[in-house]
């Protein structure tokens, strides 16, 4: 059986487990940003700006992280910003994924006609280039957080409507499905006993995969300026910001970039050992 | 194979004309123009009278009619900023864009292939574990980061390249490996994916019974048969190269097509994004018709059977 | 007597796994000569496999970590001498190339897919003599074509692997293996998953190469007819260890291990199974007259129709027990689905239990799943991996409106009835042995007290001395409950052993109809004899 990772086995479960918490201490701080951020995020000082963080010279422990170009305390605004950003993406994510669950049932259970249609609608979005969709419904919608769920939304449900589908398919098509038929039991039970059960678990993986993408999405977004406006406080957007102080003050952009990778990389962590325990799973 | 690429075909027909609905939409929703040309105030009778000069009083279909017929005749309309024609802002910079797109895939492609299926041969050494660290790490971090991460070490901290614009060739260095990074990861994770999948298969076993060597086994069977899936990975990930291709010249500041469309994007440009959406929809479609083509050329069972 | 060609002693294989050591070869002694052929036999774990992959080290994967162990002492002593337990890589290559051959059980998948043929049998010819000329190397591979006797031998030198059928890929395997007259030919079940016909076509194969080339044979087979027929000598093992070893003419006269006695006696012809005794005037419950079906081609190919069953005819008496035998795309089991009413025949009229079954109205609908009732070939896919066993065998009941402690009485009962402990209740599919799954299967086909039962090659996929029991606990429940059974199957044995009659299907159509004794004992058309005789014999002992 190949293994997708380059972890070695012996640590698979402690690295899913470790990542994981870290993930969720994370998400934590975001969520307690407005008790435990020690500044306002938006609050300027222009006395305090481009501070170094702590560990540098010239840094105070008043900013941990140091400062901005107008004196906003980067700890504080990375709080925020991973408030935010977890925010957007979560609901995003949570919206294609209805709308992509609830098309690819109707695909996979409504019949061949049905199916067809819905396969090339897919199809047709699968191609359409993402970025430049959500760069027009940005244009046309405005900055508005709800617009960016929205369209994040819009942009991801076809691979979960893929998904679902295939599996009701695959699982139709199953033994103990048409034993079920040949018990004399109908569609609705069947989709209930049999089908949605053995959805849930794949359907988990694929989101815990796909939230990561959604995040950056956001983040990339905020990074060319069309994402999050201020004053909300977002993580690419800060990156963004910071691009033209880049010689002097590296940590405007630096810190954030920081906090980011290390969100993909636990991800990552968590993504490839989920993906190798299903493996093992369906190997039996 | 005529039956495979008749339908990809037909396909990718209906993407195009979907996105010049979309595009003819988005045009039509975002508002007249005049409000922009007479900021200071507009009668409606007066605006009335330019609608019916620019025939925007007419039905929707008549209008996309025309729409259609203005683009064959290579007329896209104006930007609302600049009034610069939008194919000529376009086309000024679509070089600097497919030059670094190009590259990048170039250096993907070439740096990819060989870590992925060493990685998976030589499973165990640390080479190899060092290659698919990297891939693991660049497969993570999204390509605004990795930028200013080499703008950081190679231009500030070495000062060794230069981190902005295109002037030279040691321009292009910087950007071409920011973009291509993640693209080497993704090829290379999957490259191994494929090849261990490969090794897997019973054929493997019987070359082996030929008396092959190792070596004549991972050449002739293995990375032949990983090959065709990789082919529609290339085929994602190219259109992926599009959108980061938006990041790279936003970070480093290259006269590509993608600051173009950004500042669009804020300025409520549409006449420029409708044809970006167009352009960038056209390249996608196209990529994806000549991997299918490869993807049938290389696979016997496709080719065979229609 | 001559030199063996090969001889191993004290073999041992050990594989590290996830769950820890397993010790697959415990101690064997073999020696093969020149010519003959030894059989090894077994059921599936005993080794057998492990042992023959061992001798030319191919039981590792390239390019994978090494798990395997392999103590003992494995040596070549023709066409040169070479020790192979524990040789260097260059020696085992020069051993495959030039000494040993061998072919393994799924001959599609063992072809490189992307590969033509030609060049598959080319590499191996160079392999063997890197030096020789392109042109004789041409040669070689034309006259190995003409002799596996593959058709229009020219266009299937160019042809890519999926385009050859099951058996022909079979042949191209053997031709890769042969094409370098190896002494000796390791042949890992190859013919298992073959047809009846096909099977015996590629035994003579075999037989005639080894004739020709002067070539030994290691035969390695899970099926006790065909050992029969075709070894020498016969190696029974199990557990990883030899049983019992000796001339097969005489192990199989006179076994003198229990085990070997316990697998001979479980043949399906060696048990005396009454087929069930009706009244002669019962009335029939299958009547199916002139039923033709076809795969419609689908929307981008209308003219791509694949015809399944043409105007086939079956009748089947109240409490008989109704064989259906024919090989792979006979078209049985489309029968059997369209006997359920799964599908809808183009043509034709199917009445069973009184309906027509593809057709039912909703209020009959209930009634006909109660009667007729299904169980299928693969039971690790005929059971819902999430449910419990007791779940899933009350399925039936619980459709029909029994529910809760009732059902799990009853599922009690049924469990009983088909021999299996009740605390195998709250087990999952995977954690019990195909054969009790397949019971947990009869069981649930039986809950709701069904007329007609269609079983649709029940025991395939089972070891020999479970099919044995399976094939039992068939017979038993038939004489308990009077159930009307039929069974699909493309095993003759199986079938003869079970079934009063028997209808023949070839590529769709009936090809004869009768008492089993008389359609398998005098058979009428050419077809039906051709696959009587091409049934290993001792299997009709």
């Amino acid at each position: 059986m190949a293994d997708a990772t380059f972890v070695p086995a012996r640590i698979r479960l402690d690295t899913l487990s470790l990542s994981s918490a870290g993930l969720l201490l994370i998400i934590a701080l975001g969520i307690a940003a407005p008790l435990i951020a020690p500044h306002d995020p938006n609050a300027t000082n222009l006395l305090a700006r481009s501070q170094p963080p702590v560990w540098m010279e010239g840094g105070t422990w008043a900013h941990m992280f140091g400062t901005d170009n107008i004196g906003r305390d980067l700890l504080s605004r990375c709080l925020y910003g991973i408030r935010t950003s977890f925010g957007i993406a979560t609901l995003g994510l949570i919206f294609s994924a209805v709308l992509g669950v609830a098309l690819g049932l109707i695909s996979g259970l409504g019949g061949t006609w049905v199916d067809r249609i819905m396969m090339t609608i897919t199809d047709v979005f699968i191609t359409l280039p993402n970025l430049l969709l959500l760069l027009c419904g940005i244009a046309l919608l405005g900055t508005d957080v709800w617009v960016l769920v929205l369209m994040i939304g819009l942009i991801r449900w076809e691979a979960y409507a893929r998904l679902v589908r295939g599996q009701v398919l695959a699982l139709r098509a199953e033994g103990y499905v048409e034993a079920s038929r040949a018990l004399g039991g109908s569609t609705f039970r069947i989709a209930v006993r049999h089908i949605l059960p053995n959805l849930a678990s794949p359907l988990v993986v694929i989101l815990t995969l796909s939230f990561p993408g959604v995040l950056l999405m956001e983040a990339g977004l905020s990074f060319l300026g069309v994402g999050v406006q201020p004053p909300t406080s977002s993580l690419g957007r800060m990156i963004g910001d910071g691009r033209d102080y880049l010689i002097n003050a590296w940590w405007i952009s630096g810190i954030p970039s920081i906090v980011i990778v290390t969100i993909t990389l636990l991800f990552q962590l968590i993504g490839d050992a989920l993906r190798d325990r299903i493996d093992v799973l369906t190997d039996g | 194979m005529i039956r495979f690429m008749a339908f990809r075909i037909a396909r990718a027909v209906i993407t195009m004309f979907l996105v010049l609905v979309i595009a003819f939409v988005t045009l039509r929703l975002s508002g007249t123009p005049f409000e922009f040309m007479y900021p200071e105030g507009i009668t409606a009778e007066h605006l009335a009278a330019l609608e019916a000069k620019y025939g925007l009083d007419r039905p929707w279909i008549e209008q996309f009619w025309t729409y259609l017929s203005d683009m064959a005749q290579g007329n896209f309309g104006r930007s609302l900023y600049t009034s610069v024609r939008v194919w000529v802002m376009f086309a000024d910079r679509m070089p600097a864009t497919l030059a670094v797109g190009g590259l990048a895939l170039l250096l993907a492609i070439m740096a990819g292939i060989p870590l992925g299926a060493c990685a998976a041969l030589y499973r165990a050494s640390p080479g190899a574990r060092a290659g698919m660290g990297f891939a693991f790490l660049g497969y993570a971090i999204p390509h605004f980061v990795i930028g200013i991460g080499l703008i950081l070490f190679f231009g500030y901290y070495l000062r060794a390249l230069p981190t902005t614009g295109l002037t030279t060739p040691q321009h292009y260095i910087l950007p071409v490996v920011t973009l291509a990074i993640p693209m080497i990861a993704a090829i290379a994770r999957f490259m191994r994916a494929a090849m261990l999948d490969a090794i897997g298969h019973a054929y493997v076993n019987t070359a082996a019974s030929k008396g092959l060597t190792d070596g004549q086994v991972a050449r002739g069977h293995i990375f032949r048969n990983a090959l065709i899936p990789l082919i529609t990975v290339l085929g994602l990930e190219i259109a992926g190269l599009l959108n980061g291709s938006i990041f790279v010249e936003a970070v480093f500041s290259l006269p590509g097509v993608g600051r173009v469309l950004v500042d669009a994007v804020e300025g409520r440009d549409f006449p420029v994004l409708q044809f970006g959406l167009i352009a960038y929809a056209l390249i996608v479609v196209l990529v994806n018709l000549l991997i299918d083509l490869a993807y049938v050329i290389a696979d016997p069972r496709i080719r065979l059977e229609g | 007597m001559a030199d063996p060609i090969l001889s191993a002693r004290d073999v041992h294989v050990r594989f590290a796994t996830n769950g820890g050591e397993v010790h697959a070869v415990r101690g064997i002694d073999l020696d093969l000569f020149p010519g003959e052929t030894v059989a090894i036999v077994g059921e599936s774990g005993a080794g057998k496999s492990a042992f023959a992959k061992a001798i030319l080290h191919l039981h590792q994967l390239p390019f994978t970590p090494n798990r395997t162990q392999i103590s003992g002492s494995i040596t070549l002593h023709a066409p040169f001498q070479a020790r192979l337990s524990d040789a260097a890589p260059d020696v085992i290559r020069k051993v495959r190339a030039r000494a040993v051959g061998m072919i393994f059980q799924d001959a599609l998948s063992a072809l490189n897919p992307v590969q033509r043929i030609g060049p598959q049998i080319d590499e191996a010819v160079r392999q063997a003599d890197p030096n020789a000329r392109a042109a004789d190397i041409d040669v070689q591979v034309r006259k190995i074509a003409a002799a596996i006797g593959l058709p229009s031998p020219e266009e299937k030198l160019n042809a890519y692997p999926h385009m050859l059928s099951g058996g022909q890929c079979q042949r191209v395997v053997i031709a890769i293996a042969a094409v370098r007259h190896p002494v000796a030919l390791l042949a890992d079940e190859p013919t298992t998953a073959l047809d009846v016909t096909v099977q015996a076509q590629i035994l003579k194969l075999l037989k005639s190469l080894q004739e020709v080339r002067g070539m030994a044979m290691l035969f390695i087979s899970h099926d006790l007819g065909v050992v029969a027929d075709i070894a020498d000598r016969v190696v029974v093992m199990r557990a990883g260890e030899v049983v019992e070893t000796g001339a097969t003419g005489a192990v199989f006269a006179r076994p003198e291990h229990p085990y070997t006695r316990s697998l001979l006696a479980s043949r399906p012809s060696a048990r005396a199974r009454n087929a069930a005794s009706a009244p002669e005037e019962a009335a029939p419950i299958i009547r199916a007259k002139d039923v033709s079906f076809s795969y419609a081609g689908g929307l981008f190919r209308p003219e791509r129709v694949v015809p399944v069953l043409d105007t086939v005819s079956l009748t089947v008496a109240h409490g008989r027990t109704h064989g259906i035998v024919g090989e792979s795309g006979s078209g049985k089991s489309t029968l059997g689905r369209l006997l359920l009413g799964f599908l809808t025949p183009d043509a034709g009229q199917i009445e069973v239990a009184g309906v027509t079954p593809h057709s039912i109205r909703a209020g009959e609908a209930r009634a006909f799943r109660r009667n007729v009732q299904v169980v299928y070939q693969d039971s690790a896919t005929a059971l819902n991996p999430r449910m419990t066993l007791g779940r899933a065998a009350a399925e039936g009941l619980e459709i029909h409106g029994v529910a809760g402690t009732e059902a799990r009485r009853e599922v009690g009962r049924l469990f009983d009835l088909v021999r299996l402990p009740t605390e195998l209740m709250d087990r999952f599919p995977h954690e019990v042995s195909g054969g009790q799954r397949q019971r947990v299967c009869i069981a649930r086909a039986l809950a709701t007290k069904p007329k007609l039962l269609i079983a649709d090659e029940p025991v395939t996929a089972l070891d020999v001395s479970v099919q044995a029991r399976i094939l039992d606990l068939f017979a038993e429940l038939q004489a308990e409950l009077g159930l009307t059974m039929v069974f699909i199957s493309h095993d003759l044995g199986v079938v003869r052993a079970l079934c009063g009659e028997v209808t023949v299907i070839q590529r769709g159509r009936v090809v004869e109809a009768g008492p089993t004794e008389r359609v398998f004992g005098q058979p009428q058309s050419a077809y039906t004899r051709t696959l009587v005789s091409s049934v290993p014999r001792q299997a009709w002992a």
